[in-house]
């Protein structure tokens, strides 16, 4: 019985009359109430900004995770240098990434992991762009010590390694470093006069 | 993706054309709806109106992914306006209801006319979350979920509000018999 009543209410209130107006002029005087948002609400661009943000940096981050285990010659080991170098331009700390990259090299040329020829040519490019960071007297000092540490790093691998192209390759870069570090103490001899002169009496 | 979601997407990045299909969509039910609840053409109109302007700058904030239901959204703000207005007006009244003109052609049917009468008087007495739920329910036929969302209450605890409003309903009708 009420369901009869339900319905047959229901088919009057269906059946409403919709007034002339609002089916004549109804969305005209609506749209002219509109905002403009033609190029997104505030909320919906800063929301898309914030995702597509974090969504690079989710990628940005796998990325440079990954590349840490790259070997020179790897798809990802030019990440992987560009990361250690923009991470010691930034905070002055050029150690880390020479060490890395004479890592790099010893590891190769043993045969272990990657392509020497790569690791030796970013070696270079990390000794140079370290070399021309250094401008004080303390960080020269600091980078003097640690160009002799991986020189000896450097020759110890040549003296393992059988093979005879490989040791040649290491000897070259070994002069290279040697002739980084001249240049560090030809700087130092040219601000500090006779005190340079005795430490290139003992380096010869 | 079907063409009303196609349209809500175009509308959320400012597409008024787009926007103006869905009005085309929802706007003579908003209507019926508003007229049902207030009585007073001028008054349903009016809100009818207000609802589409205020919607369209709520719309950034909807979303369909998360299971939103447009029909949902734009009756909940025509509701939220309907409550508004009858607070300004203060008073429920009962020969508002009575008072609404049909557009169906009773002139030849006065027993149907006077039980149509008779069941708009038993709903106005309901509280007004109640009487959203049978309008919604029995003439809009939306589905639980959506009626829970236009009247903020849980779809669980629907079905069993709803068994009580009909025999509250019931009782009423029998009373004014």
């Amino acid at each position: 019985m009420l369901e009869e009543q339900f319905n047959q209410l229901k088919r009057e209130y269906q059946e409403t009359k919709t007034p002339d107006y609002l089916i004549y002029n109804g969305w005209t005087n609506v749209r002219t109430q509109l905002a403009d948002r033609r190029f997104g609400s505030f909320w919906l661009i800063a929301r898309r900004i914030s995702l597509a943000a974090l969504f690079l940096a989710l990628i940005f981050g796998g990325v440079v995770t990954t590349s840490r285990a790259a070997a020179p010659g790897d798809f990802l080991y030019p990440v992987k240098v560009a990361g250690e170098n923009l991470y010691a331009k930034i905070s002055g700390d050029y150690q880390k990434p020479i060490e890395n990259r004479t890592q790099d090299v010893i590891k190769s040329s043993g045969g272990q992991d990657g392509n020497l020829d790569e690791a030796i040519k970013q070696y270079e490019n990390t000794l140079n762009q370290s070399k021309n960071q250094t401008q004080d007297q303390q960080g020269r000092e600091q980078f003097k010590t640690t160009l002799q540490v991986q020189e000896e790093q450097l020759r110890h691998a040549q003296e393992e390694n059988e093979d005879e192209e490989d040791r040649h390759k290491l000897q070259q870069i070994i002069e290279k470093t040697n002739e980084v570090q001249g240049e560090i103490k030809g700087v130092k001899d040219s601000s500090e006069g006779s005190h340079s002169r005795q430490e290139d009496s003992h380096g010869d | 993706m079907d063409d009303l979601t196609q349209l809500i997407i175009l509308a959320q990045e400012g597409d008024q054309d787009a926007y103006g299909k869905i009005y085309s969509q929802f706007y003579k039910r908003i209507y019926r709806y508003c007229q049902f609840n207030t009585y007073d053409k001028v008054v349903a109109q009016d809100i009818c109106q207000e609802t589409f302007v205020r919607a369209w700058k709520a719309l950034p904030k909807f979303s369909i992914k998360k299971g939103g239901s447009l029909q949902a959204f734009l009756f909940r703000i025509a509701r939220n306006l309907i409550i508004d207005a009858s607070r300004r007006k203060k008073t429920v009244s009962i020969e508002g209801y009575e008072n609404l003109q049909s557009n169906e052609d009773l002139a030849g049917d006065i027993d149907r006319r006077d039980e149509n009468k008779r069941l708009k008087a038993a709903m106005a007495k309901l509280n007004e979350v109640d009487r959203q739920i049978i309008v919604l329910h029995y003439f809009e036929e939306m589905s639980g979920a959506e009626i829970a969302k236009v009247v903020g209450t849980r779809e669980g605890a629907l079905r069993v509000r709803t068994h009580r409003i009909i025999k509250k309903l019931k009782d009423l009708m029998e009373e004014n018999a």
